[in-house]
This record gives structure tokens, C-alpha cells and sequence, in this order.
């Protein structure tokens, strides 16, 4: 079929939306849906303007299939979010091709739609606000060129519809972002991207393992402290408690339900917070030693004293804590437990195990022991470092005696094989230590290079105890934060990244992104129901919500509507017109389409027997102001039409005496004079 | 379809019977507008509701925002749809006259008081379309509408339709104006004619039209004159209107007798009576027109023609046809 050309205009916006939702996937998907996507554009296109022929159907029938096998074959199925929209992409590519009127350029506006919607659903950042409202821009702009049937207008006049779209519908989406009832999804089974991997803390810790987390400025998580954050060194974030050793790595086995909460007890004050975590895929939460208790969902404290959810952390998590900086943890331990926190693998490490001795020996109890311990770090040349040589099979030996270079993880474990040679129950947490104040400082930045590892040992009467060995080698680790640190070793120069304007800046940007984060990302059920009790609005439910949301979305309607006939309003008249009009009010007389002022006034008169005279002057003094007046004139004008009486009513004769009945040229039409 | 069209029909009842008849010029007030929904816009709010269902199940809040915006877009369009159309004023309505088989040409004014445009408003009579066009601020558009014409008679222009789907065709806004208008729908010319029978003072028509070549002077211009005979030379040089005078004119009187084709059927009959009307006013002729019911003494000029041409279309009185 031959194209008339006539689509030229809305073809090029449909494109242009088309291009516009579909770039932010550009290097996520296949190259070759992109190429099939440019190549179709551009073959539509260039059909269009040479007024030529379309792509026949049978040999857009087969290409329609190979390209869904195609699809098949990338990714193994059309269920999830990046088959679904590469899917689309395709469908619209080859719509474009078959495109010949309106209805063809709907489907692929729609399909524009779903596509940003795919693209939020991979991936939302700070940007997105910015790609949705240019790309909604862009595809209203679209969406009036292909409604428009009017006489083609320039393209500036379609983006500024586009534009005028996007302004009008602001208000009415802040008012359904806020009120329009959230409900807990989900209704069906997410697919879930397995091999997505995230950084973060994992499961298991062997050396190595933190020092490449160091390098990851990435947000782990964010806590606001209801009340002043504790000092720096008692932010210890734990996580994951590591206590099955097998001679070089650290393990977690499945945590069991805790039922620990009668054996912490408090010492002090406590401190409560609000951590928004992002996704880890894991099930683990992060709490500031050490939990006392948590509100949030399907969350749980395991015999380790670390909080855990039922389901996997897939989306940014939002949760309050309530936390113990001083406690007593497990006075009692099972004898059996005790057992199992000081089982080290046979054969393994002997020289540690010597030096256990050795120094076990010289100590008359488990607190001197402890101190020896630490004070042999302290004053052996142990180095701090986020490249230490590898190991070999006995890798706390090597580490202890021969290498000496070391991160948290490296001192950590050596830490608690120590103890463990000497008969004390000991064991590796892993979670985040510090943290980062924020530009306002009302909240804290943990990021990925605070990933820490340190030890809990139990001594009797006192239960588990904190004991950070990095601390006693590296305590600018603890004091201030890893670069200090690095630096003081002379691992890391201060570089361009530490000049504080670029942390401030950082800094901003974090702001900026937390607060993206906690207003448009985190706002779920629970963000909502919190706003709305700041309103005033306590525990509504969804009925009393959606009331709300009619009540105040009518309003704005009704505002818009106003503001629409407003700028709708005739024109602005001259003074000297508007008193001709205030004349027509007072004698409620309009004057008739095309009726000039003397006719007017004859038939005015003619009906106003009385006023005959007021009204000959007003609409003389009008003519005469009309046709170079003067500020005389004017004032002659405004004093004729005061004069004129006020009626009340309507006179019914408004309309001019209509033309004889018998059918003439003109047979409905208003008379001119 | 039928079912649409009965339920179009119901509804235009129902308009007609709460508006009443309307006069001109008339204000397209909130009480004469109509909005619904179009296909696209069922559509779209198909699609906007599919996309809070995915939103919902993904907890996405970019997406919840893209359908929020689309359902915030959708509800203003519905405003903007309505302001688009409301105040407009339908000023004037003008009907052309044709001879049968001819469309007939309806100018349809808009008047916009606006300070801002109306965008993408289509008229129609009836079912027939004046198409797609903006009117400017503070202006005015003519539409003008060709309605096909079979018989000569009265044309009956009951509906007029003006109606919007600005800006994103998801509603539209329309207004249904009844209009007592009529307008006269003339016999087509015969195209053969038989010899006008010669009647007594008949002198003149029997001449031919090698009279209008022996030009006689020039007189002033007469309402009614043909414009082929004004003196646009003149015009040029001296701004005043003259009509050419040829021997031959004013000099004799025609009738035009509807007895004498008696033996014709009556719209032939009438058919061949607007040649001849045709044929005298093109000669100069003075003309004179008889019908059963209806007499106009002899003239000559185009609105003595179109008086002629009217007084044929109104023979026995037809009933008024719908221009439908």
C-alpha cells in the first residue's frame, strides 16, 4: 500500500517518543533489537516522506516471527521485565513498519507508555524524574500531533501542548502520589533476576573478602537517630554472626528463631533509630549492637543477636530499632555452646595454636590473656592494608607470624582463633562500622567501604563482649574512617576525591538522593500512613483515603477549570468600549452581532421610550470617543451611561425583529446592519 | 451499528427536546456541551489502569508517578476538551442556493471572543462534514459545508454539530444546535428545452442573442445589473459603476408560461422553465414568469433571476426534506 504522506507530521513525533522511551534501554538490551528498532525508524520514515510503499505483508509476517524467536532465543522465555520489554520493543518496531493511520500511531504511543514503565521497573534513580517527565513530555507531545486533525501547525506548537500537558498534570499527580491508597503488593509472582548480584556482606568470611568491599562507595544503608548519634566508635552495625570455621573460612549457618531476648539485658541507656536499607537479595538487617527491639514486618531477632526478615531484602527497606550501647548478652551459655564456640579444626594452623599457648600461659586469667592478645597486635609491626599478600594453607600461622599485612577480616579471624585456642568462646561479626554524617546531619550515610569484620568473645559474667582487634592496630579505622587510616599506612595518598569540597559535594548529592529516596522511592503503606498522621489525618483506612483524594482532586479539578476559563476570558476591552458595554447591562439590552452602535441606539430607543434621550447621548458621546475623543468626551460618556436607569428584567424583545418567514437567500441569519 | 445509531438517534431526540429551537447568534453555554469518552479514551484508561496494577505488584514508585501522570493528563484533557468548545458563538449561518444535483454550500461563522485559540473544532450539517479547523482569538472561522442536493424544493438544515477531541482525542466535546433553517434547492435546468411558444407580445425573445452585440451606450449602474455588463474599464478610470447598454434590451417583455407545458410532467415542466429563465436573463431579456401559483412581473437582473429561480422551487408548496 502506497502511504500518502498525510501521517508525515504525527509519524515524526510517534518516532521521536518511541526513540525517547526507548533510549534509557539502549545498553541493556540485545544490539540487535536496537539496530531493528533504528533500522525500522528509519525505513517508516524515509517511506513516509518519499511517499513510497509500505512493507508488504508477507514479508512482514515472517519477520514479525523470526524477531519473537529471537526474543525466545535471548532470553529464554518472555516472562519478566527485560524479556517483556525487549518484547515491546520489538512489537513496536515492526508496528512502525505496518503503520498507516491514527489507530497504528495509538498502539505504538501506548506501547511508548509501557515502555518507560519497563524501564522504571529496572532500575529507579535520582534521573527518573527528570526521563519521566521529558519523556511523558515528548509522548503527549506525540500523542496531540497524532489527535490533531487540523491543518498541520510548526512542531514548537506540539511540544509546547506536550509541555502544557505535563505542567496541568502536576498538581493532580503530587495530589494522587500523596493520597491515593496504597496497597501492599504484590498480587503475583515477581520473576526474580537471579544472578544479580549486589556487593555486600555475604555469608561467609575468607580473607580477601571486605578489603574488595572497601573499594565501593556504594550506600549500604541509611539511619536517622531519633535522638544524638552515639559516638563514632560504638557505631558498630552488625549483621551477620560467622562462628563455623574450617581452617580458613568463616562461616553463618542458618540462623535459628532467637530466643535471646531474656538473656540481653540492659545496662544503660538506649538509643533508637530508623534504618532505610537498600536491596541486598539477602535476609539479613542491619541494627546497631545490640537490638533490643524493632518495629517492621516479617522482621525477627535470631539467637545471635541480629535482625533478620523472613523474605529476602529485594526492594529499599525502611525499618525502627531500638538498640542497647550497654549491655550484658548471654550470661548464661549452654556448656554445649561453649563447646561449639571454641571448636577450631584439628591439624590446623599449629603455630597459632603455639603462640595461643604461649601466651595463655603467661596470663593469669582470661582478661590478661585477652589483653596480650590484643597488645600483640598492637606492638608487633602488623601492618594495615587493603592489599595483603596471599595465603597459603595454614592462613592464620602465615598471617601471625610470617606476613603480617592485614585487613579487619585478616585480624579479625586470627582474633578469634586465638581465643578459641585458648578455651574462649569466640566468635567473627560482620556488618558496617561508622558511617558518614549527612550535609544537614540528620541522618548518617553507611556505605559499602564501611563494611567491617570484628570479634565477640563470652567471658564469664559478662557474656559476649565486643572485642574489635583492628581497632589495636589501625584505630584511626575506628576513629575516623578508612582513608585515614589507609593513609596513616601510607596506602592510600590523599587524592582529588578527599579535598573536602568534593566530599561536601558528595555529600550533597547524597542528600539529594536520600531524600529522592525517602519521599518518592520509600513511599509505600507505611511512608504514607506516617504523612498522613503528620497532616493530622490518624489511621485512616482506604475508604476514608479515597474520600480524601476525591474531595481534594475535585477541588484541584475545579482550579484548573477555573484557571482554563480564565485564560479563556475575552480580551481586555478599551475603556471607552466597556462603557458602551456597561450601557448595554443597564437597559439589559445586548446588542446584536454586527449591530453598530447607532443601530443600537435606534433600537433602543425605539424600546425605551423614556430613556430616548440618555441613550441618544451615551452612544453618541461613545462615537465620538470611538473616533479620536478626548478626556471631554470620555468624561461626557461615563456621566450619559450613569444616567441611564437600571433594569431589571430582560426586555423580551432581545432579539432584533427577525426577517420575514418566507424562505430567502439567507434564511438563518443574523441581521447586519 | 444499528444499535449505535438508534441510540444516537434517542439521544438527538432527547438534545432536541431539552435545548428547544435555537436562534442566531448563539453562545455555546455549559448546558449545551456534551462530553464522553472516545475509543482511544476508554483505551487509555485501560492502559493507565493496567500500569497501576503493574505498578502495585512491582511496589514501583516511578511507575506509580508515570500513572499518575497519565490518569492526572487524562482528567485535565477532560477540561481542556470542554474550555475548548464552551463560548464559542455560532454567529451566522448562510446558506447558498444550487440547482438540483448540486451541493448546496452552507457558511457556518464561528466566533471565538477568546484572547486564546480554539483548536480542532469540526462543524458539520447533519451528517455532512466542514471539517477540522482552528479558530483564532478574538476571530472568527467560516466553515463551509456542501450538502448534495437530488430535488429542487426545500431544504430543511435542522442539526448543526460542532464538536472537539482537543488535545488528546481521549474526549469529546460536542453541542448539538437545532436551527430552524431552511434553504430552497431550485429545478434543475432542462438540458434540452423545447421552443418557448411564441406568445402574443413575445416580439423580442425570437431575436436571438445577436443583439447584445450592438452596443448602445453606457447608463448607470442598477442593482441587478450582471456583472458582465458592467463597465470595468470605466471603473478603473472614473470609480463609478456603469452598465453597458445594447439595443435590443428593455425593449420588449417575456412571459414564461407554466400553462403552456401542461403536457409535461410537473417537475419537467419546471425544469424546462428554469432553462428558459436561465436562457432570457442570459440574453437581456425582460422576463416574466407565470405559475398556478405564484406570478412575478417581467425584470430582468440577477435577483429578479433567483425570485424566478425561487418561485419554481416553492411550486406547490413540497414539503420541507431533511438534510439527512
Amino acid at each position: 500500500m502506497r502511504v500518502d504522506g498525510s501521517l508525515k507530521h504525527s509519524l515524526g513525533w510517534t518516532i521521536a517518543a518511541l526513540l525517547v522511551a526507548y533510549a534509557p534501554q539502549l545498553t541493556t538490551k540485545p544490539i540487535w533489537i536496537s539496530g531493528l528498532l533504528l533500522v525500522c525508524a528509519g525505513l517508516r520514515w524515509s517511506t513516509e516522506v518519499r511517499r513510497g510503499r509500505l512493507i508488504p505483508t508477507w514479508l512482514r509476517l515472517p519477520i514479525g516471527i523470526g524477531c519473537f524467536i529471537a526474543v525466545l532465543a535471548s532470553y529464554g522465555g518472555v516472562n519478566g521485565v527485560a524479556p517483556g520489554s525487549a518484547l515491546l520493543s520489538v512489537m513496536a518496531a515492526l508496528k512502525l513498519l505496518e503503520t498507516r493511520n491514527r489507530r497504528d500511531e495509538y498502539v505504538i504511543l501506548y506501547i511508548c507508555l509501557f515502555l518507560m514503565l519497563s524501564t522504571f521497573l529496572a532500575e529507579q534513580h535520582l534521573w527518573s524524574i527528570a526521563y519521566l517527565l521529558f519523556g511523558f513530555l515528548v509522548t503527549m507531545a506525540a500523542w496531540v500531533s497524532v489527535s490533531r486533525r487540523a491543518k498541520v501547525r510548526p512542531a514548537r506548537w506540539y511540544a509546547r501542548q506536550g509541555l502544557k500537558t505535563t505542567l496541568y498534570a502536576l498538581p493532580l499527580l503530587l495530589c494522587l502520589w500523596i493520597l491515593f491508597p496504597r496497597v501492599p503488593g504484590p498480587f503475583w509472582a515477581i520473576p526474580t533476576e537471579a544472578g544479580k548480584a549486589r556487593t555486600g556482606l555475604s555469608s561467609t568470611l575468607s580473607p580477601g573478602d571486605i578489603s574488595t568491599l572497601s573499594e565501593s562507595q556504594e550506600v549500604a544503608f541509611r539511619v536517622r537517630f531519633q535522638s544524638i548519634a552515639p559516638p563514632r566508635e560504638l557505631l558498630y552495625w552488625r549483621a551477620i554472626v560467622m562462628h563455623n570455621f574450617d581452617g580458613r573460612t568463616w562461616a553463618a549457618d542458618e540462623p535459628v528463631y532467637g530466643k535471646s531476648s531474656d538473656v540481653l539485658q540492659s545496662r544503660g541507656e538506649s538509643i533508637r533509630y530508623t534504618i532505610t536499607m537498600e536491596p541486598t537479595r539477602q535476609r539479613w538487617l542491619y541494627a546497631l549492637d545490640m537490638p533490643a527491639s524493632w518495629r517492621g514486618q516479617k522482621i525477627y531477632r535470631t539467637g545471635y543477636n541480629t535482625l533478620q526478615r523472613m523474605e529476602p531484602v529485594n526492594d529499599r527497606l525502611a525499618y525502627e530499632a531500638r538498640s542497647l550501647l550497654q549491655y550484658a548478652a548471654n550470661l548464661d551459655l549452654q556448656p554445649r555452646s561453649k563447646r561449639w564456640y571454641t571448636r577450631l579444626p584439628p591439624d590446623n594452623n599449629p603455630q597459632a595454636v603455639a603462640l595461643a599457648n604461649q601466651l595463655a600461659d603467661a596470663s593469669s586469667s582470661t582478661d590478661e590473656y585477652v589483653r596480650r592478645v590484643l597488645s600483640y597486635f598492637r606492638e608487633q609491626p602488623f601492618y594495615y592494608t587493603l592489599s595483603p599478600p596471599a595465603l597459603g594453607r595454614n592462613a592464620i600461622d602465615e598471617f601471625l607470624l610470617e606476613t603480617r599485612r592485614g585487613f579487619c577480616e585478616h585480624y579479625a579471624s586470627a582474633f578469634a582463633f586465638l581465643m578459641r585456642a585458648a578455651g574462649i568462646p569466640a566468635r567473627i561479626v560482620a556488618g558496617y562500622q561508622g558511617g558518614t554524617e549527612s550535609l544537614m546531619g540528620d541522618y548518617m550515610i553507611v556505605r559499602q567501604s564501611d563494611a567491617h569484620a570484628w570479634n565477640e568473645i563470652w567471658l564469664e559474667g559478662q557474656g559476649w563482649v565486643r572485642v574489635d582487634p583492628t581497632a589495636a592496630v589501625a584505630p584511626s579505622r575506628i576513629e575516623q574512617n578508612l582513608n585515614s587510616a589507609l593513609q596513616e599506612y601510607g596506602e592510600r595518598a590523599p587524592g582529588a576525591f578527599d579535598l573536602p569540597a568534593f566530599e561536601n559535594l558528595k555529600l550533597t548529592w547524597d542528600l539529594i538522593n536520600a531524600r529522592y529516596n525517602e519521599w518518592v522511592l520509600g513511599f509505600g503503606p507505611e511512608t504514607q500512613r506516617d504523612f498522613l498522621a503528620w497532616l493530622g489525618i490518624d489511621s485512616p483506612d482506604w475508604r476514608d483515603q479515597a474520600t480524601l483524594l476525591a474531595i481534594i482532586l475535585t477541588a484541584l479539578m475545579a482550579m484548573i477549570a477555573l484557571w482554563l476559563a480564565w485564560l479563556h476570558r475575552p480580551p481586555r476591552r478599551d475603556d471607552a468600549s466597556r462603557w458602551y458595554q456597561r450601557l448595554q447591562r443597564r437597559l439589559k439590552l445586548p446588542a446584536v452581532t454586527g449591530e453598530a452602535p447607532r443601530a443600537y441606539s435606534r433600537r433602543a430607543r425605539a424600546l425605551f421610550p423614556l430613556q430616548a434621550e440618555a441613550i441618544d447621548a451615551s452612544v453618541e458621546h461613545y462615537l465620538a470617543v470611538r473616533y479620536g475623543g478626548n478626556a471631554r468626551q470620555f468624561a461626557s460618556l461615563r456621566r450619559a451611561v450613569r444616567q441611564i436607569k437600571r433594569r431589571w428584567r430582560a426586555h423580551s424583545a432581545t432579539a432584533p425583529a427577525s426577517a420575514p418567514k418566507v424562505p430567502t437567500q439567507t434564511t438563518a441569519k443574523s441581521r447586519t446592519h | 451499528m444499528s444499535s449505535t445509531a438508534w441510540l444516537s438517534r434517542r439521544l438527538s431526540h432527547w438534545v432536541r427536546r431539552r435545548q428547544g429551537v435555537d436562534s442566531l447568534p448563539l453562545t455555546l453555554s455549559t448546558k449545551r456541551l456534551y462530553i464522553l469518552p472516545t475509543r482511544v479514551g476508554m483505551t487509555f484508561g485501560l492502559v493507565a489502569f493496567a500500569m497501576l496494577l503493574g505498578s502495585m505488584n512491582y511496589n514501583n514508585s516511578m511507575g506509580f508517578a508515570l500513572t499518575f501522570l497519565l490518569t492526572a493528563a487524562g482528567l485535565v484533557a477532560m477540561h481542556r476538551c470542554h474550555q475548548n468548545l464552551s463560548g464559542l458563538i455560532l454567529s451566522q449561518l448562510y446558506a447558498r442556493r444550487a440547482f438540483a444535483g448540486e451541493p448546496i454550500t452552507v457558511e457556518l461563522t464561528l466566533n471565538n471572543q477568546a484572547r486564546t485559540p480554539r483548536f480542532d473544532l469540526r462543524a458539520r450539517v447533519a451528517e455532512y462534514d466542514g471539517g477540522y479547523h482552528d479558530v483564532p482569538p478574538a476571530g472568527s472561522f467560516v466553515y463551509r459545508i456542501r450538502i448534495p442536493t437530488q430535488q429542487r424544493g426545500r431544504l430543511q438544515i435542522e442539526r448543526i454539530g460542532l464538536a472537539t477531541e482537543f488535545p488528546l482525542g481521549l474526549l469529546q466535546t460536542w453541542a448539538w444546535l437545532y436551527v430552524d433553517a431552511e434553504c430552497l434547492v431550485w429545478p434543475k435546468p432542462a438540458e434540452i428545452a423545447p421552443a418557448r411558444p411564441a406568445l402574443a407580445d413575445d416580439g423580442a425573445g425570437q431575436r436571438g442573442s445577436g443583439g447584445d452585440e450592438d452596443f448602445a451606450g453606457l447608463r448607470d449602474y442598477q442593482d441587478g445589473d450582471s456583472p458582465r455588463l458592467i463597465a470595468w474599464k470605466t471603473y478603473a478610470r472614473t470609480h463609478e459603476l456603469q452598465s453597458r447598454q445594447y439595443d435590443g434590451q428593455n425593449t420588449s417583455e417575456v412571459w414564461l408560461d407554466f400553462a403552456s407545458l401542461s403536457h409535461l410532467p410537473a417537475e419537467e415542466a419546471l425544469s424546462v422553465m428554469a432553462r428558459w429563465i436561465l436562457d432570457a436573463e442570459k440574453r437581456g431579456e425582460q422576463y416574466g414568469l407565470r405559475l398556478p401559483d405564484a406570478t412575478q412581473q417581467p425584470a430582468n437582473g440577477l435577483r429578479h433571476r433567483n425570485q424566478c429561480l425561487d418561485a419554481l422551487a416553492c411550486y406547490g408548496n413540497p414539503e420541507p426534506r431533511r438534510a439527512s
